[in-house]
């Protein structure tokens, strides 16, 4: 009883704001019930019979735990998560206020959820999960983090809070040192890439300065990648099957996903099923996603870091034509804008978000032609998606978090699961 | 045919972390647009830094500096009579803070770590540090800063003032091109403050 009042004005907050605007208010009512009953999500979050799993790291969350949330359901499972925009304890909350019910009760036997690095930790440390998967450690926020030592510190504590399997990346340095700082060796799942996958790509896992330590051999492995279509090995077995996205980086996150859903659901564990499941899933907004605007297809990419920047311009398909980069007020420092090789793009067709000054230096200094700069990001939106159909490939958009969310409010694509496979 | 400028950036691979390699792109840029031809070489240490006409030493992680210092412990040596026979530089953040002492005999401390733009007498850039280094001083021909990534971009007077000082080019010289990146430096100066 004592989380009512809490719920109840989180409710009608979350109900006014979408009054106002349709599709939002997803920060508001968690802020707020998480300031006047801070202790809910913890409480939530103990009320998991199979407890609950962290999926950090820094790139690849939120693929990933659409990926492992979608295998666990296909078992039979009922599983509570929280959105792709959510993974910070406001989020949670949020969360909680939009699918449990007054008392603060959310529906699910276990829950998977992404989370941020720093929340990860400082949730971890009063509610223990009962598994944790750490995908990666890249250069990233460094205006937060500072270095990525700092980073795998944070989740050197998740892990050790972990009751259960910590499962790790095998190929980033980074991962093998968590495990080393944690001491799980009893209680550690690897998954990776055969050293053939491995050779072919560059993940950008941040340096660590420090002697490579010896691989470990991985369960859960990528034996080849073409495009989207992958050869994976759980254990000896083998299925194939097609990614919702071009890259590298989500072949990862698929491996790490079938790890994940195997640990959690133990003897239960259909791979075929679950190669199925990964089969049919469409992407997770803004990554790789291909939309039909007014009959023509736009493909849309968040970028949120140097890696991600790179990985993705890297993916795109031939040279194209016409392309859009946005990059929008949440990012706070934009120099790392200079430590992504922008040669895959000989032009740009419109440069806008908050920093638009920044990502057209950047852009200008590295040799891209940028034809237009536009201070007016909804006047850039509109000009971008009403010039003549591209004669290479297709309308490409990269933006940053804050710039996707402003261009999907503009749109009105404002539904998580209103994502087609391609 | 006119001398092709060296510009050299000590190890990239370690002292890049916000960028700051993007100063010497910035560098080569704004002589192109002068007509006049540049080089930009990334360097492992062991060579003759007097063959360069201008040293970027970016900033690292510590764990970047040590192993860059284990396999090169001659570097900070280098540096140093570099600087001594006037050679242009800039050292950024923590090259800023381990050359400091070597050249002026000032120790750096630290404490307070920040993580926001600072406007150093119009010089915009960001600083995330907890070094008590001054943010931006000169001694001799090298520079040092706390504010890192492409602050040669946001502040092109700067740029052009290297340019100028070591006689690359003539910058009364214009283009449009050098006219759209300044206004777009301006803007971004101003924008810094917004956040």
């Amino acid at each position: 009883m004592r989380y009512l009042p809490a719920l109840l004005i989180g409710r009608l907050i979350r109900f006014a704001v979408r009054l106002v605007r349709p599709g939002g208010g997803s920060a508001l009512p968690g802020l707020v019930v998480s300031k006047l009953a801070p202790n809910l999500v913890y409480k939530t979050l103990n009320s998991f019979p199979r407890g609950y799993v962290a999926i950090t790291g820094t790139a690849g969350k939120s693929t990933t735990t659409k990926m492992v949330v979608g295998i666990v359901r296909a078992h039979e499972i009922e599983v509570f998560t929280n959105p792709s925009t959510a993974n910070i304890e406001q989020g949670f909350f949020s969360t909680i206020v939009r699918t449990g019910n007054l008392f603060g009760k959310v529906p699910g036997s276990i829950a998977i959820l992404e989370m941020d690095e720093a929340h990860a930790a400082s949730v971890a440390r009063k509610v223990k999960p009962t598994t944790s998967v750490i995908l990666n450690v890249l250069e990233d926020q460094l205006d937060r983090f500072v270095d990525p030592a700092l980073v795998r510190e944070t989740l050197t504590d998740v892990a050790k809070r972990t009751t259960g399997t910590v499962l790790l990346n095998a190929d980033d340095q980074n991962c093998l040192l968590i495990a080393k700082a944690a001491d799980k060796s009893s209680n550690v799942e690897w998954f990776g890439f055969s050293e053939e996958a491995q050779a072919a790509v560059d993940l950008q896992y941040a340096p660590t300065y420090v002697d490579l330590l010896q691989r470990p051999s991985s369960s859960v492995t990528l034996i080849t990648q073409n495009d989207r279509q992958v050869k994976v090995q759980v254990e000896g077995e083998e299925v194939s099957f097609q990614l919702p996205s071009r890259g590298a980086h989500f072949a990862l996150d698929a491996i790490a996903a079938l790890a994940t859903a195997k640990e959690i659901l133990g003897e239960r564990f259909d791979l075929k099923l679950s190669a199925k499941v990964l089969d049919e899933l469409p992407p997770v907004f803004s990554r790789g996603e291909v939309r039909e605007i007014d009959g023509e297809q736009v493909e849309f990419i968040l970028v949120q870091n140097p890696a991600s920047f790179q990985l993705n311009l890297d993916n795109i398909q031939g040279k194209p034509d016409q392309v859009f980069v946005a990059v929008g007020r949440d990012v706070h420092d934009p120099s790392w804008l200079w430590t992504v090789d922008f040669k895959k793009l000989q032009h740009v067709s419109i440069v806008s978000g908050f920093n638009y000054a920044d990502a057209a230096l950047a852009l200008k200094y590295n040799g891209v032609v940028v034809e237009r700069v536009e201070a007016d990001y909804f006047k850039a939106i509109d000009d971008f998606l009403s010039l003549p159909k591209p004669s290479v490939g297709i309308k490409t958009v990269l933006y940053s978090a804050d710039a996707m969310r402003r261009l999907r409010r503009y749109k009105g694509f404002t539904d998580p699961e209103d994502v087609n496979r391609v | 045919m006119s001398k092709v400028i060296r510009l050299g950036a000590i190890s990239p691979t370690h002292l890049n972390l916000n960028g700051d390699l993007g100063n010497l792109q910035v560098l080569k840029k704004r002589l192109e647009w002068r007509k006049v031809e540049s080089s930009i070489q990334h360097l492992n240490g062991s060579e003759d830094l007097n063959d360069f006409d201008f040293i970027l030493v970016g900033h690292g992680s510590n764990a970047a500096w040590k192993q860059l210092l284990d396999s090169r412990s001659e570097l900070l040596g280098k540096l140093v009579s570099y600087v001594e026979s006037d050679g242009a530089l800039l050292a950024v953040a923590s090259a800023a803070d381990r050359l400091q002492p070597l050249l002026t005999g000032v120790e750096v401390t630290f404490g307070g770590r920040v993580s926001e733009f600072f406007d150093v007498d119009g010089v915009v850039g960001y600083k995330n540090s907890g070094s008590q280094g001054e943010n931006l001083s000169c001694y001799k021909n090298a520079l040092l800063t706390q504010l890192h990534g492409p602050v040669l971009a946001k502040n092109p007077e700067l740029a052009d003032q290297i340019i100028s000082s070591n006689g690359w080019a003539d910058i009364a010289l214009r283009s449009h091109e050098l006219d759209a990146v300044d206004e777009l430096a301006a803007h971004s100066r101003k924008t810094a403050f917004e956040h």
